[in-house]
């Protein structure tokens, strides 16, 4: 056998030992393929990293809302949210379903699927966006701005904060949608945009619960 | 053979008379938790469990980390004051000490064989 042929089928098994399957949490399918196992798990490993500091985010305001409710001298004002906030967060639970639903789609190799799954995805993430923005609008009606007292203080900041982050996931489920694979595999790309997307979720619902108990 | 024998008194020897006088290899004795921990997976995480519930119990009271204004602040904030700052600690423990936890374990699955 020529040297070049060993060195490919080398780097050949090289390439599917070491997928993204190989990962700390690679999808199983070790589709990496060529394109390098390790590099792939580098933009996994990275978005846990990233995951993490934004979990730490939120804990740091969970933890400022809970000592503030508990020192306040009586300027801690409870108000009802609005009702549209539980249809947003169905909204959202239900964008989490259907980013699931398209990543079985791709690793079934059904690309109609996919694209239509994903399609979907994006729209309820804007779905939920609209729907905050109406929230907000309803809060503005009630006589509750930002300043007005500090549980409404904080039920601004943790929408706004939340709302920035899913804006980004959008962002980047637009970008998937249109991306060309190159040095990170679509199969990479989408495992790490459903972690950050499935992320949100979560938060939003411990942010949600959160705020009902005020 | 009578010198093999006397320096060999006492020590385990094969049974087998062709063997006769040959030292047999000493078994390494196992050690208690050693033994425990390879017969029972799990005996590490429960010993390790163990041990940290147990610092809780032997730490002293940090005294609002030693800073003068803190305490009186918190001394001042009455008891749901002082319950409220407790929860709001340990709201930004967990998360923390959950990261902690994971990296570590992560580490430790995915560590290099050894040799």
């Amino acid at each position: 056998m020529p040297a070049s042929t060993v060195l490919d089928s080398l780097e050949r098994g090289r390439g599917r030992g070491n997928g993204a399957g190989g990962g700390f949490f690679g999808d199983g399918n070790g589709s990496a393929g060529n394109h390098g196992g390790a590099a792939q798990r580098v933009y996994v490993t990275g978005m846990l990293i990233a995951l993490g500091a934004i979990l730490m985010f939120f804990a740091a305001l969970a933890s400022a809302w809970v000592v503030r409710k508990g020192l306040s001298n009586g300027d801690w004002r409870s108000f009802p949210l609005p009702r549209i906030l539980w249809l947003n967060t169905l909204i959202l639970i239900a964008s989490s379903v259907t980013l699931l639903h398209s990543r079985r789609s791709l690793r079934a190799r059904r690309e109609a699927d996919y694209r239509h799954w994903w399609r979907v995805t994006t729209i309820l993430g804007a779905l939920f966006l609209a729907g905050q923005f109406l929230a907000w609008r309803q809060m503005f009606a009630a006589g509750l701005f930002l300043a007005t007292n500090p549980g409404s203080s904080f039920f601004y900041v943790f929408t706004a904060a939340h709302g920035l982050h899913v804006l980004g996931g959008i962002a980047a489920l637009v970008a998937v949608a249109f991306y060309k694979p190159a040095r990170l595999t679509r199969e990479t790309a989408t495992q790490v945009v459903a972690m950050y997307w499935h992320f949100l979720a979560a938060i939003w619902i411990v942010i949600f619960a959160l705020l009902s108990r005020a | 053979m009578t010198r093999v024998r006397a320096a060999t008194e006492g020590i385990n020897r094969p049974r087998c008379a062709q063997n006769w006088g040959k030292i047999a290899p000493m078994r390494p004795e196992k050690q208690f938790p050693e033994d425990l921990v390879r017969r029972l997976p799990w005996a590490r995480a429960a010993l390790a469990t163990v041990a940290s519930t147990l610092c809780f119990f032997v730490a002293a009271r940090a005294g609002a980390q030693g800073c003068a204004m803190c305490y009186q602040n918190a001394a001042a904030s009455g008891a749901t004051g002082q319950a409220a700052l407790r929860h709001g600690i340990l709201v930004l423990l967990l998360p923390a000490v959950s990261l902690f936890t994971g990296v570590l374990a992560l580490i430790y699955r995915r560590r290099e064989p050894s040799g």
